[in-house]
């Protein structure tokens, strides 16, 4: 199964789930561990796959230093994993900054959605 | 100069490459000739600055080109002039009843005295075997002399360079001023609605823009259908660096737009984002994440000779020069997390110290001499707002209050202007707006446009 599926249908599955940050920090919150240790058990399982995590922020910071913050937020993102095993050459960070949001209307639900680190499969 | 848009193109840039060669004329166009008059400085009465009118200028062939040229330019350089605030420009609408001149010579000074006025540009436009022939006088109302006068020649394409040229040389004549009417903005843009399904996620594309500093001749630069980012000019004009998503990380990409070639001078090492040129060009200060985490550093253009300027597990970003290269500002979070600073550092990473002492600042732009000032994005609320900090006096005002959130300010080359993003109009928009706060403009309307740097 796993083996017939391209990198599109993976991915729209998602089988690695998001993780959402407070604002203006990028430390790893109680609920993201569970998700991280969720995906750090499949990326173990399947030892070929390469993942991108994309460190995204909300509108309150600035476009510029959002730009490092969404970096920081991915490499704790990396961190986590691989204190959990998980190689640190199978994950590409990138950082997004505010600058592809999931959500765009400015309330809190909105931006809880964007302060996120996002997982891509790239290889499999 | 005489063939600007005579353009060699080829391959995938051609689209860009045309676009930018249209509105990018560089020089002034192909003629300049003083006239035979003796040139005055114009006042106004008791220190006040000297009352303007621009009225149309006379075209001398019946063409429809001609016709619109002549109206065009009048109404350009009225703008251009009016944007300095070294004029009183009388509104055009209020002289349309005095008769146009006869001829360049034959000016109804009369008429312009009633109307208050200390000068009158008097012009003709007339079309040529090879594009068209403009003249136009500056005239002292009081004197009846002419106190400046231009011709020019060139291409009927783009009118409005005529207007920004004789404003350019106006300003510099008359007031000892550089203008800026032939500058350029450089910024980001959606405005394409582009959304590229790559193969395994769905991708924003952001393409980086040109305009003349007044919004007219919005043109795309890239054509990479990904997402870039954080333009900025090189001091000739002819080349913008900015972070580029290209190859999937952010990376540095160097856009020549007059030749139509790319460089990639970090060539993927690292991640690295937000390149800036020194003021003489050879140099680059950018933010790279090579050793570990956000650091500043400076490189040749060509990516060689890569310096590290910071040192800190703190988040290091945002540089920018100051007007002799010998130092660069930026944003640091290191003296409190998330908390970032604007602070100074000479150009070989000695000398670091904090000048903003605000909630969140961020986006540093120092300005040109004589001002020494650093502008900046500064949180003021639920957004932000653009404060200016004078480097020697430590004192800071602030220029936009709340309307909207205001960000990423950049100086114009002489230091009077700032172009910035703005959320006001609703969207993300491009405005300009005089360092005192006044003359507040928009500059784009058409989708998102972020992050505004200005031309030297």
């Amino acid at each position: 199964m796993f083996a017939q599926k391209s990198l599109s249908q993976l991915n729209s599955e998602r089988p690695l789930g998001d993780v959402y940050f407070d604002l203006d920090s990028s430390t790893i919150r109680d609920d993201a561990r569970a998700s991280l240790s969720t995906n750090a058990t499949w990326l173990k399982r399947w030892t070929n796959t390469r993942i991108n995590i994309e460190g995204h922020c909300d509108e309150r910071g600035t476009s510029e230093y959002n730009l490092g913050l969404g970096e920081r937020r991915a490499a704790s993102v990396r961190a986590y994993l691989v204190e959990l095993g998980v190689p640190a050459d199978r994950v590409v960070i990138v950082s997004k900054g505010k600058e592809s949001p999931f959500c765009t209307d400015s309330n809190e639900a909105c931006w809880q959605q964007n302060r996120r680190g996002h997982f891509i499969i790239t290889a499999k | 100069m005489t063939n600007f848009l005579r353009i060699k193109l080829s391959g995938a840039v051609l689209l860009a490459a045309s676009a930018v060669l249209t509105a990018q004329q560089p020089a002034p166009p192909a003629t300049s000739q003083q006239p035979t008059s003796v040139e005055l400085r114009l006042t106004g009465e008791s220190g006040t600055p000297p009352r303007l009118a621009v009225p149309d200028l006379l075209a001398l062939s019946s063409d429809r080109e001609t016709q619109e040229a002549a109206r065009a330019i009048s109404q350009v350089l009225w703008d251009d002039l009016n944007f300095e605030r070294e004029f009183a420009l009388i509104p055009r609408d209020t002289y349309k009843s005095i008769p146009a001149a006869a001829s360049i010579e034959a000016v109804p000074f009369d008429r312009w005295r009633e109307l208050g006025a200390d000068g009158v540009i008097i012009g003709t436009v007339q079309k040529t075997d090879a594009g068209i022939r403009i003249e136009m006088r500056l005239y002292n109302v009081r004197a009846r002399q002419s106190a400046f006068g231009r011709e020019y020649t060139g291409s009927a394409a783009n009118p409005r360079i005529y207007a920004h040229t004789m404003a350019d040389e106006l300003h510099d004549s008359q007031r000892q001023m550089r203008g800026v009417a032939r500058t350029k903005l450089t910024f980001i843009s959606d405005r394409n609605k582009e959304a590229v399904l790559a193969t395994v996620e769905k991708r924003d594309v952001k393409e980086v823009f040109i305009a003349d500093y007044d919004g007219a001749n919005q043109r795309r630069v890239t054509i990479n259908r990904t997402m870039n980012l954080t333009p900025s000019w090189s001091p000739d004009g002819r080349s913008i660096a900015y972070t580029s998503y290209r190859t999937g990380v952010q990376d540095i990409l160097i856009s020549n737009i007059f030749a139509g070639t790319m460089e990639s001078p970090t060539k993927g090492v690292g991640q690295n984002w937000l390149p800036v040129f020194s003021p003489d060009g050879t140099r680059i200060a950018f933010v790279s994440t090579r050793d570990g985490n956000s650091e500043l550093y400076v490189m040749n253009r060509d990516g060689s000779n890569i310096m590290r300027l910071t040192n800190n597990p703190a988040i290091d970003s945002t540089p920018t020069w100051s007007p002799t290269g010998t130092q660069i500002a930026f944003t640091s979070d290191r003296r409190g997390l998330n908390q970032p600073q604007i602070f100074v550092v000479n150009a070989d990473g000695t000398g670091l110290r904090q000048i903003s002492f605000e909630s969140y600042a961020d986006r540093p732009t120092w300005s040109p001499a004589p001002y020494n000032e650093i502008a900046f994005a500064a949180r003021t609320g639920p957004g932000f707002d653009i404060k200016i900090l004078g480097i020697a006096s430590g004192e800071t005002r602030q220029i936009t209050f709340g309307e909207g959130s205001n960000e990423s300010p950049a100086w114009s080359p002489n230091g009077r202007h700032l172009a910035f993003m703005s959320t006001r109009a609703g969207r993300s928009q491009v405005f300009t707006v005089d360092r005192d706060g006044r003359n507040l403009r928009q500059v784009t309307r058409d989708g998102n446009n972020t992050m505004p740097h200005w031309s030297q």
